[in-house]
């Protein structure tokens, strides 16, 4: 086990290196470099101060002639292991490392809630469908979820809006939920947990439907394979209760491949959040990247680009883990 | 003799798609998604040309008179914010999105079955470098990726598809590699075999012809996936750019203007509607072509 987790960690570096040389490589591709970027920014910076900012970063050498992009690559490379990540442009006095810790906390509130919901309300309706299968409850929920696999997050939440803070706003004169933000800015409430949950909640709710869905389809799946096991017929046969067939028997094997599914799907959590996020004007780590795209923002970019790569392959790493050690039939080797 | 004329009678010869025709016609949802697949490919490719044949209105006309108008018998879903049809706007969208949908996900077929095929049926060093290299593709960050790649060459039809090819083909890979794990010991691959045929020719005709079942589910479930991909690239600013429509770009453009005090809410919901019930559908055809190509399937999800 030990020495399989450490060959996975090896074997996450060149992945690693290969997403930060392809990201490098078409984040340059993109526009002038980051220096230039500084310039436009700021009308007051001297162009002495920007080739020295060039010098810096490892655009140019010491003398003044640009680098090829290997080389570019690997001073900005050489910075990022010494972790100087990089001043933000958009974002004034933040360095990119900075940029992503001031946003993380509220990623992971929302996709923490939304994680939550979803599988409060995803396990029991799959576990409930896979025991009466065909049965009215199942077709419905089935279809259902089929329906939440196809719904683009992004109109959802416009939906979300119009149905719970403009058409209120409309009628009532005042919303149900807000649109945006993650408090109100300005009211004496601000900040108070229930301002935070109140904003919090459309952003949730859309976030946890979408992966709902999925979640369902594969509960049900899961549960009605294991229904059919032999052991499953055997503990019957042998006269057991059906909720000890079920709750003992059945749904603990049923929730092994779960695990898996749940923790690889954390990564894509933050991505489908990015949309989320954007809609709803939520300072997560999601919407800062796509600003920072946007803006040219290459430090704060690649910073988190980076870092969202490292997500998803810490969490590949944590479910082959998982796997092994919910199930001791899979041998690691 | 007799007996076996009567069983001959009694079982008349189905080729196999007819089995399958037989199985998708049984699957009602499959059979709605069709027929919804059908109806939009028509109004979108048939019925708005030949809407702005007669009227002259097309996806770009503006009427800066009529802007935010209700919907009525001549908008059927009111107008936007310069006035211009919505309806129109969103057949001539549907256009893009559908196409962009397809020839992504035919060609990111295309680029994962030869993969996959090769991988599975060379086997050794081969299989072991291109399974590599799908792990590594399949452990990219894909939506940060997208944004950075739509950024670094023009937004725009093209770009859109090379980005859903670039990344679409992974799943298709494993899936015909699987396929084809399963059959390259049969009798009928040994058999090819030895009477001559050449493996590019075992490779094209017995394997990848057997793995149909496992292409068309893949293809038809991609194609939902890239509309809604290209929406959401759209909508972000990073997809199609306006004034050609687009089912993404028609809703930006629309919550660019929701707290506009006229705008009214129809203005988000009928693209969206149409692209979800587009996606929808895409995603029943799948499903039910899952079942009845291949029922060994059914629940393998």
């Amino acid at each position: 086990m030990g020495t399989f987790i450490v060959r996975r960690f090896l074997q996450m570096i060149p992945i690693l290196i290969l997403i930060s040389l392809l990201t490098f490589l078409l984040m340059r591709l993109a526009g002038p470099d980051p220096a230039e970027y500084m310039i436009m920014l700021n009308p007051r910076i001297k162009p002495a101060d920007i080739l020295a900012e060039k010098i810096r970063l490892g655009l140019v050498s010491p003398d003044g002639k640009p680098l090829p992009l290997i080389s570019q690559y690997l001073n900005w490379l050489g910075n990022l292991v010494k972790g100087d990540w990089g001043w933000s442009r958009i974002w004034p006095n933040q360095t990119a490392f900075g940029a992503i810790m001031l946003f993380l906390p509220n990623s992971l509130i929302l996709m923490g809630l939304a994680l939550l919901l979803s599988i409060i309300v995803a396990v029991p309706i799959g576990i409930y469908s896979a025991l009466k299968q065909y049965s009215g409850f199942d077709y419905t929920f089935t279809t259902l979820s089929f329906m939440g696999m196809s719904l683009p997050t992004f109109w959802l939440a416009l939906m979300s809006i119009i149905i719970f803070h403009l058409i209120p706003y409309r009628v009532f004169g005042f919303p149900l939920f807000p649109a945006g933000d993650i408090v109100s800015f300005g009211k004496p409430f601000a900040w108070q947990w229930y301002d935070r949950l109140w904003h919090l909640a459309l952003p949730v709710l859309v976030l946890a439907i979408t992966h709902m869905a999925a979640w369902t389809r594969y509960m049900r799946s899961s549960l009605l394979e294991v229904i059919r096991a032999d052991y499953v017929r055997t503990a019957r046969a042998k006269g057991l209760p059906e909720s000890k067939v079920i709750n003992k028997h059945a749904l603990r094997n049923a929730l092994i491949p779960m695990v898996t599914i749940l923790t690889l799907s954390i990564p894509g959590l933050f991505g489908g959040a990015l949309i989320t996020e954007t809609v709803f004007a939520y300072p997560g780590v999601g919407r800062m990247l796509y600003q920072a795209v946007i803006g040219k923002d290459y430090a704060v970019a690649m910073a988190d680009i980076l870092f969202l790569a490292l997500i998803t392959i810490i969490f590949n790493l944590v479910a082959d883990i998982l796997y092994a050690v919910v199930d001791p039939r899979i041998r690691v080797s | 003799m007799a007996v076996a004329d009567t069983a001959l009678e009694l079982a008349p010869s189905f080729s196999y798609w007819n089995m399958v025709w037989t199985r998708f016609r049984k699957h009602k949802l499959a059979m709605f998604g069709t027929i919804v697949v059908l109806f939009m490919i028509l109004v979108c490719f048939v019925g708005a040309p030949v809407y702005t044949a007669l009227s002259g209105i097309d996806y770009s006309s503006q009427n800066l008179k009529d802007r935010y108008a209700f919907p009525s018998a001549q908008h059927w879903f009111g107008t936007d914010d310069l006035g211009r049809d919505v309806l129109v706007r969103i057949l001539y969208g549907g256009q893009i999105s559908i196409e962009v949908g397809l020839i992504a996900a035919l060609a990111a077929i295309v680029l994962g079955s030869l993969i996959g095929v090769i991988a599975g049926y060379i086997g050794g060093w081969v299989d072991e470098a291109l399974m590599r290299f799908t792990d590594v593709m399949m452990s990219l960050p894909y939506l940060p990726l997208y944004l950075v790649l739509a950024m670094a060459f023009t937004p725009g039809f093209w770009t859109l598809i090379f980005i859903f090819i670039a990344f679409g083909w992974m799943g298709d890979a494993r899936l015909v590699r699987g396929v084809v794990l399963s059959l390259k010991n049969m009798e009928f691959v040994e058999a090819a075999r030895a009477v001559g045929a050449s493996p590019w020719r075992i490779m094209g005709t017995h394997l990848l012809l057997n793995s149909m079942a496992v292409i068309i589910v893949s293809t038809t479930l991609a194609v939902g996936g890239n509309i809604v991909g290209e929406a959401s690239l759209s909508y972000l600013g990073l997809g199609i750019q306006p004034p050609m429509p687009s089912w993404g770009n028609i809703l930006q453009n629309a919550a660019e203007f929701m707290f506009a005090p006229r705008n009214g809410p129809w203005l988000i919901f009928y693209p969206g509607f149409f692209l979800f019930l587009t996606v929808l559908s895409f995603n029943f055809m799948g499903d039910g072509l899952r079942d009845a190509l291949d029922p060994r399937l059914k629940n393998a999800n």
